[in-house]
């Protein structure tokens, strides 16, 4: 079974390397077969060029580019990205470093043990920051509190399938749920993790969890501004009145 | 379970089912008032009875008055309930939440180590 790792870039030219040796390290250990399709939005810092030198070293069935002419949205990148994969499960994570590969081993045996057990099999699992286990390193108490604020929002107001970290971006899919549930997905910003869940337990497909630890970004800055959050509630208003 | 009950629907029944005990209540008064009265002082001593009333206030109509008031502000305290739910679960989550302070180092020392293999397969940084 191939798996496809999905990561989109902007300015990532110092950490696209060394993630692609971590997840070039799990894998080969692992003994999975991989590849990694880099979505890149045309970043300043020459990230496109870094992806090509990587893929001379790793090979052209390990490192596969898609580049695209400026800064489109996550949602689109994700697309862009499955529309260039070939695997049969998707892993969708972040590419600053602050999402470990070591999870996902985690992540497959989860999926792979789950048609034995009652709950039955799992679509999707979902790396949680909340569940013993798992964790962030690098936040401050108001960062922790405006996190599990929002999550406690949605797992209020939504029905999500007993997701426990619905912001979280570090997840497995199997390709047939997220070919199905991406196109349905309309918010943006922090709102589009979490629609993503919602749209899936709406489709019917059970989610199941690892605890991951998140080590918050190394090179770049977090964003959580008010604009952020404003959208965040608005895209949780939509999905309370819509589904 | 898509499309035809939705969240808000959802939420909007159990508004209306708590406003329509509420509505019971108001309309029971007398029969919830006298339960009440009977079951406080079937449990509670006579003399911590005496110890709580005073001459213009006796038991029963304590009891009384407190009934009628639990009942007017019901949907006052829901929500105040709903509202400590919603903050001790917060709170309670930010309190366990757990800070991997080894995560970070030992991430540190597997980009050196990366950089490294890195190098020796020709990448240039």
């Amino acid at each position: 079974m191939l798996y496809s790792v999905i990561l989109p870039t902007y300015n990532e030219r110092e950490n696209l390397p060394i993630i692609t040796q971590i997840l070039h390290d799990t894998f080969t250990s692992a003994k999975i077969k991989y590849e990694i399709v880099v979505v890149d939005d045309s970043s300043p810092d020459k990230t496109l060029e870094v992806a090509q030198s990587l893929q001379k070293i790793f090979g052209k069935d390990h490192i596969r580019i898609v580049s695209r002419p400026g800064k489109l949205g996550l949602g689109s990148a994700y697309s862009a990205g499955l529309e260039a994969s070939s695997g049969q499960r998707i892993i969708l994570m972040d590419a600053d470093l602050s999402h470990h590969p070591k999870f996902i081993p985690m992540m497959i045996e989860v999926m792979d043990k789950s048609s034995k057990t009652k709950t039955g099999k799992v679509d999707i699992v979902s790396g949680t920051r909340y569940k013993r286990g798992g964790g962030v390193a690098g936040w401050d108490t108001f960062r922790k509190l405006t996190s599990c604020g929002a999550n406690f929002l949605a797992t209020f107001l939504l029905a999500t399938g007993g997701a426990s970290d619905l912001t979280g971006s570090f997840r497995l899919y199997e390709r047939a749920a997220i070919v199905k549930i991406l196109p349905q997905v309309e918010s943006k910003g922090y709102a589009f993790q979490m629609e993503i869940l919602v749209r899936a337990h709406n489709d019917g497909y059970k989610i199941g969890e690892v605890p991951i630890t998140f080590v918050d970004r190394i090179y770049g800055e977090s964003k959580l501004g008010a604009n952020e959050i404003i959208m965040y509630l608005k895209g949780l208003l939509q999905l309370f009145f819509t589904t | 379970m898509a499309g035809l009950v939705l969240r808000y629907h959802l939420f909007l029944s159990i508004g209306m089912i708590f406003l329509a005990i509420w509505k019971a209540a108001f309309e029971n008064l007398p029969a919830i008032t006298k339960a009440v009265q009977s079951v406080v002082t079937a449990i509670v001593p006579s003399a911590t009875l005496e110890q709580f009333s005073t001459p213009s206030l006796p038991p029963d109509v304590a009891i009384a008055q407190g009934v009628e008031e639990a009942i007017r502000y019901m949907p006052v305290y829901a929500i105040f309930g709903l509202g400590m739910y919603a903050l001790s679960s917060v709170l309670y989550k930010v309190a366990t939440f757990e800070d991997c302070k080894a995560a970070a180092v030992e991430l540190n020392k597997e980009i050196e180590d990366a950089k490294k293999k890195l190098e020796a397969k020709g990448f240039k940084f």
